[in-house]
């Protein structure tokens, strides 16, 4: 989680424009223009291009052996029954099927990682732009702040944290030391209580704001002075100003922000295995988790990565509504990606 | 002339004695097991003494806790990586053996190049299947209720004896609550996570957990769940036991947190080879009692079992140095005074017998009570079927909805039965 998000900063460089590097990245995907690209290249763009593929070969390599020959295999192994002794015996859609039909905790683990999502992504993105507007001022030690306020993210995906998060909310943990001593409160299993539980594990996700954050002041700086002193002639108050300048410029950003965190946030394991293991009764069995217990207690890896593929499917469906409701809020200034 | 000879005849020897040491093959053998911080010291100085013994031998530990080992061991079996001695659970010995995984050990046995004469009969049936022997035991084991006197004698509760039942039990645990304000114990550590003190109360009614055919369910009585899980739930409720909320947060690998150790609990479960490690966490002796039984029981429900086993890979290189270090392992009285039952009592008579005089307060008080289990116990076959695990964690989750109140026992009983023999029907 946290090599993403670093990547995320670092592939988006705050001197960008970001509604322009959106564009150019949408249109170097669309295939066609990838084609003309290809055919209509002479020699020294051919040289050029060895040198870029020499470069790149160290990532290329990684790429292979690390995710492409793994994905291929782990669609290969869907399809099988594969204990992880025996060779694996094609079944053809067998796991599938059981999947859909006859596995119900499934479905439970889906809806426990819908929830995740839907409420932690929002929070982290509200608190996000929150921080990102108070430091994007002009102020004395606004640049201290910054760093301190990003530091959770670049623990936050650590087993350390999460080790810390299990005994900060124990029940002689230090919250409930807090509570006891304002006078309310009592012993509560804030952890192992499965009404709290998957809060627990929300909070740190919420916590761990800064590469958005980061992101948010990026785009914050890149919004025209000259839109705010308008409206200020114009006798707009901070908050018309927020809701109608602020908003519709940094949607690019918003959009891409509110992408990329649903996206991961699908993909959460860690806080679920190490804080929670998954309890109290389950509660927590994020769908994550859930492949892991099938592929590595159960020992059935074809089954899992069913269940991974069809994460990938479910997540690949909600990025594609994400991009068809886009265009109804997102603004550009320019008009070309959509 | 005489002595020159003697002389030149003893260099000889000399020179081709070191250069045989110095020809011997180097040898590195991977050991894999799991358990906490007494057994790896314990065992890292075992491999210390083998590799004096042979210095041509490199031994490379590799040690976990109990969940990730199993982990880390299939990701290896699937690697075709395993280690060439690994220390194996018997329930997962015949499936690792169907997929020729495991080296067999007979032949070894048959030659005396692992010596095995002084070896109980019944302990090493376990480590045979299709009637070759995959597996050597580390030691005799048998569950054990384990509890505080000092805390008992302050509370003015009598302590178990042998014949205890468990309507003892449950006035006991109430009294210790009332008098001392602590828990009687939390219900994961009461019960072993659940299974096998169902099984043990299962057996005390001539029923048991599988069918012979491990088809389906081995009770037709669904009052049996009903009133074992009903003690437990009523003691929830009543705060004598720690309710889930508190019991979850104990890590499960680590002694120091147990309720026992911290003197928040009064009573546990454990298998009895841990009894050393738990009390030297507790800094203070604990005793042993049996499991208690039922009224007019129909058998004894505990049952002595090895503890775990010393099996070799099929992929070793050099399996006559693995079936030597088993051998040492076993029949070696320095490693077992190092040892000292961490891993149960040692199977050899031999070993026992010359282990006595150094044997400590708490490995007398273990092999006590193995003699005693011995006396209060009946047979059992340790084999399981392959869902036994996914069996395993639908009752944990079952039995904590029914912790948490979610669900009664009558209705936790009947999802049990449904879950469960689906899971073997499959």
């Amino acid at each position: 989680m946290l090599t993403h998000e670093l990547a995320e900063v670092n592939n988006f460089s705050p001197d960008n424009s970001w509604g322009l590097l959106l564009r150019k990245k949408f249109k170097i995907g669309a295939p066609g223009m990838l084609l003309s690209k290809i055919f209509k290249r002479n020699k020294r763009q051919k040289h050029l291009n060895l040198t870029g593929y020499i470069f790149i070969t160290p990532w290329l390599l990684g790429f292979l052996a690390f995710t492409a020959i793994p994905m291929i295999s782990s669609l290969y192994l869907s399809f099988t029954r594969y204990d992880l002794m025996s060779s694996p015996l094609w079944i053809g859609l067998g796991n599938y099927s059981r999947i859909l039909l006859h596995d119900n905790k499934v479905w439970q683990s889906i809806k426990i990682t819908f929830t995740y999502v839907l409420v932690s992504v929002p929070l982290r993105l509200i608190f996000a732009l929150f921080l990102a507007v108070l430091f994007a001022q002009k102020r004395m030690m606004v640049g201290l702040y910054r760093s301190l306020f990003y530091l959770p993210s670049l623990i936050g995906g650590s087993v350390a944290v999460a080790v810390t998060w299990r005994k900060l909310f124990g029940v002689k943990g230090a919250l409930n030391s807090i509570l006891m001593y304002l006078g309310i409160g009592k012993n509560f299993g804030w952890v192992t209580n499965p009404k709290t539980a998957l809060w627990t594990i929300i909070l740190l996700s919420v916590w761990q704001f800064g590469s958005s954050m980061l992101i948010f002041l990026a785009g914050l700086k890149q919004i025209p002075n000259s839109l705010y002193e308008a409206a200020s002639i114009d006798g707009a108050n901070w908050w018309q100003k927020f809701f109608r300048i602020t908003i519709p410029m940094l949607s690019p950003i918003i959009f891409f922000n509110l992408l990329m965190q649903t996206i991961f946030a699908f993909l959460i394991f860690t806080p679920a295995f190490i804080i929670t293991r998954g309890g109290p009764i389950e509660k927590t069995q994020v769908y994550g988790l859930y492949i892991f217990i099938r592929a590595f207690n159960y020992h059935e890896m074809g089954y899992a990565c069913a269940l991974a593929w069809i994460l990938l499917f479910i997540v690949a469906t909600i990025t594609f509504i994400l991009f068809k409701v886009a265009p109804k809020w997102v603004y550009y200034e320019s008009k070309g990606a959509f | 002339m005489k002595k020159i000879f003697l002389i030149v005849w003893l260099v000889m020897m000399i020179i081709l004695s070191i250069s045989v040491i110095n020809f011997a093959e180097e040898v590195t053998l991977r050991f894999a097991w799991w358990g906490g911080q007494v057994r790896a010291e314990r065992t890292l100085k075992v491999i210390e003494l083998f590799e004096e013994k042979y210095p041509n031998v490199k031994i490379e530990p590799e040690f976990l806790g109990w969940g990730e080992y199993w982990q880390k061991l299939s990701i290896q079996a699937a690697g075709k990586n395993l280690p060439d001695l690994i220390q194996q659970e018997v329930k997962y010995i015949g499936k690792y053996e169907e997929e020729g995984l495991l080296l067999n050990l007979s032949p070894y046995v048959e030659d005396n190049r692992l010596n095995l004469t002084d070896v109980d009969e019944i302990v090493f049936t376990m480590g045979t299947y299709n009637k070759k022997l995959y597996g050597v035991s580390l030691g005799g084991n048998a569950a054990s209720f384990i509890y505080d006197p000092e805390l008992f004698k302050k509370a003015g509760v009598e302590e178990p004896t042998p014949d205890w039942t468990w309507e003892d039990f449950i006035e006991k645990s109430k009294k210790i609550h009332k008098a001392l304000g602590i828990y009687a114990g939390d219900f994961n550590d009461l019960m072993f996570n659940n299974i096998m003190g169902f099984s043990i109360y299962l057996r005390q009614h001539g029923a048991k957990l599988y069918d012979d055919s491990f088809k389906k369910l081995g009770y037709e009585d669904d009052s049996l769940f009903v009133n074992f899980f009903t003690m437990f739930v009523d003691l929830t409720k009543g705060g004598v036991i720690a309710p889930p909320e508190v019991s979850l947060e104990i890590n499960q690998s680590a002694f120091g947190d147990y309720l026992i150790t911290k003197k928040e609990g009064a009573m546990m479960t454990l298998s009895s080879n841990m009894n050393i490690a738990l009390t030297m966490a507790a800094e203070r002796p604990l005793s042993f009692a049996l499991f208690p039984n039922t009224k007019d029981q129909v058998q004894y429900g505990l049952y002595l079992r090895p503890s775990m086993y010393l099996v070799v890979a099929e992929n070793c290189k050099y399996p006559e140095w693995a079936v030597k270090f088993i051998d040492f392992f076993t029949n070696d009285i320095e490693a077992n005074k190092i040892l000292l039952a961490d891993r149960g009592v040692p199977i050899s008579s031999k070993v026992r017998e010359g282990l006595i005089p150094y044997l400590g307060d708490l490995e007398i008080q273990t092999f006590d009570y193995l003699d005693l289990v011995a006396k209060h116990s009946s047979p059992f076959q340790y084999y399981f079927p392959p869902a036994n695990d996914m069996v395993l964690d639908s009752l944990i989750l079952i039995v904590g909805r029914m912790l948490y109140f979610e669900i009664t026992p009558e209705k936790a009983a009947k999802e049990f039965r449904e879950t469960t023999n689906k899971l073997l029907a499959e």
